[in-house]
């Protein structure tokens, strides 16, 4: 029996059961070409399917990556029957909420209502640490309830490109926390009752039932998180100390919160030796720095999926570019015989 | 001597000596820990490892130890928290064992038995108030100006155990108090970098002149 694991995402890309896939790592490793490239293999090995790449990294790089322009709706890819993009924006959902506050309070006049007009309640919460991270953990649930009860656009995967590494543990980190203090609300409701509606204004909110709805959707959020089948991160580093300190840590961080991590990227690979002609000085030495790292990895995560990609010579935006360029994913990337895909990228404005 | 006053002096003796007792079963408790000897010892041998290799040269071998290191980690805050949790489990007994063994039948003992004299005095050294509380207890003081209670005739006036454990407490919580001052450390006393009325002076305006009209 071959135990050996692959060095490419093929699994990953033709999986029927993954529904959450999550891309991180450390900054400027190439996270969002990585989820990009993800998300295009997905989409192209699975016509039949729905795929949807939202950015929970508040400096956003999806329309950037590629060359054309998403916002907090998700919008189709054009050239891409199957996939769409989003980037959460925390700026215009909290602007949002503050006129869906000032819709729902016509009634009221006074001071409330003036703060709530000049959109005090969309500055007060914007500037609270974490509120990028619990946006994009209403967009999961949001996703989840659409799924369940039929509404609105249905996604069969969602590929997360994420905000570096402490972002994303806060985030991920959200469901347990969320859960615990919904379970001292529900022994506080318990003994408080039906009074803790008064506290909600005239409005007759059931503060109770919609904190019980919470609570279900955060436990199935959570469940689904800690599916090995339904929930993967990808981990996507570059072949040197910090990145891959860092990469440890995550894995280490991900595997004390039950959630399946195989799979690890190593971007920026320069493969100097297999340069046609005389490489540089410079990318000899590195290169040798990278292989230095890159054996190790190998012998450190003995059952993870490694994928070894190359620098490419160009900026990988734009479709074409991230076809290209994420056939690797699939491939392993051969430093002799594909070395001409990476000088053949299109110039992008 | 009584016999009574001797179970009396020993129940004293003991309570006074119950924390040391509580102190040395806390300790053997705690000793008892091999596992958490050993988990330590582990520690610190692989964070003398850690120290002598470099990171950059030898990423695995390095990375495997903190792997191993935060294993060990975690495994010291379990046995800390057991530990704390024995221990709380071991005072808890004791508490309850000096209850049962100490408080109740001293108090029991000390209320059933609070008139039995101790030693005579001779009538007169003393007001007759006080010699009545001496006799009777600390219920003469309610009783006594009721003349329910009187000094008994005679020319002696005993003292009765409850006035007598009194004093001794008193006399031995004195003079453990001075023991405590006596062998507490030393509060090192504060530097003076300046001379303390040089200071003052420098506070020191001088009066401007009153202008003159």
């Amino acid at each position: 029996m071959d135990l050996t694991v692959e060095p490419n995402l093929e699994s990953l890309i033709n999986s029927s059961t993954h529904r959450w896939i999550f891309v991180g790592g450390k900054g400027g490793v190439g996270k969002t070409t990585s989820s990009c490239s993800i998300a295009i293999q997905m989409a192209t090995a699975q016509p039949n399917k729905q795929f949807l790449l939202i950015s929970t990294d508040p400096a956003h790089n999806l329309s950037d990556a590629f060359g054309e322009k998403f916002g907090k709706d998700a919008r189709r890819v054009t050239g891409m029957t199957n996939l769409s993009c989003m980037e959460i924006d925390p700026s215009a959902a909290l602007k949002d909420m503050n006129d869906m506050a000032v819709a729902n309070n016509t009634q009221g006049s006074g001071e409330f209502s003036d703060l709530l007009q000049g959109g005090a309640l969309s500055e007060l919460t914007g500037s609270i640490p974490g509120i990028d991270e619990a946006l994009s953990f209403m967009e999961v649930m949001k996703h989840i309830k659409n799924q369940e009860n039929g509404d609105g656009d249905k996604y069969d995967t969602v590929i997360f490109d994420t905000a570096p590494t402490g972002h994303t543990l806060r985030f991920l980190q959200l469901p347990t926390t969320l859960s615990k203090l919904l379970e001292k609300f529900g022994e506080i409701t318990s003994r408080l009752g039906p009074m803790l509606n008064s506290f909600a204004g005239a409005n007759n909110v059931d503060l109770v039932g919609k904190m019980s709805e919470l609570k279900s959707n955060v436990e199935k959020i959570r469940e689904q998180f800690t599916n090995p089948d339904m929930t993967t991160f990808v981990c996507v580093c570059i072949s040197e100390f910090l990145s891959l300190y860092e990469t440890e840590r995550l894995v280490q961080e991900l595997i004390s919160y039950d959630m399946d991590v195989n799979s690890i990227i190593v971007n920026q690979l320069l493969f100097a030796e297999y340069d046609e002609g005389e490489s540089c000085k410079r990318c000899q030495s590195r290169w040798k720095m990278q292989k230095k790292y890159l054996d190790q990895i190998d012998e450190l995560y003995e059952d993870f999926h490694i994928v070894k990609m190359p620098l490419c010579a160009g900026e990988i935006r734009g479709l074409n570019n991230l076809r290209k360029f994420s056939q690797f994913l699939r491939t392993p990337y051969d430093p002799v015989a594909d070395s001409k895909v990476i000088y053949e990228l299109e110039q992008q404005d | 001597m009584n016999s009574w006053l001797s179970l009396i002096l020993a129940f004293l003796v003991l309570e006074k000596v119950w924390p040391l007792i509580e102190s040395m079963i806390q300790r053997l408790t705690q000793a008892s820990s091999s596992k958490m000897k050993e988990l330590m010892h582990q520690k610190r041998a692989i964070q003398e490892q850690q120290k002598q290799i470099s990171a950059q040269d030898e990423y695995v071998k390095w990375t495997k130890n903190n792997r191993t290191l935060e294993k060990i980690n975690k495994q010291i805050e379990d046995e800390k928290k057991q530990l704390v949790a024995k221990v709380d489990r071991t005072k808890a007994s004791l508490k309850k064992v000096k209850l049962a063994l100490i408080t109740v039948p001293f108090t029991i003992l000390k209320i059933y038995k609070r008139q039995l004299p101790i030693y005579e005095l001779p009538k007169g050294i003393f007001p007759n108030y006080l010699q009545g509380l001496f006799q009777h207890g600390w219920l003469y003081l309610a009783l006594g100006p009721l003349n329910i209670k009187k000094v008994s005739d005679g020319a002696h006036v005993t003292v009765s155990l409850a006035i007598w454990l009194f004093a001794v407490t008193k006399v031995v919580s004195t003079l453990e108090g001075i023991w405590q001052s006596l062998t507490a450390p030393s509060i090192a006393a504060p530097a003076v970098t300046t001379d303390p009325i040089e200071e003052l002076n420098e506070h020191v305006i001088d009066p401007v002149d009153q202008p003159v009209d």
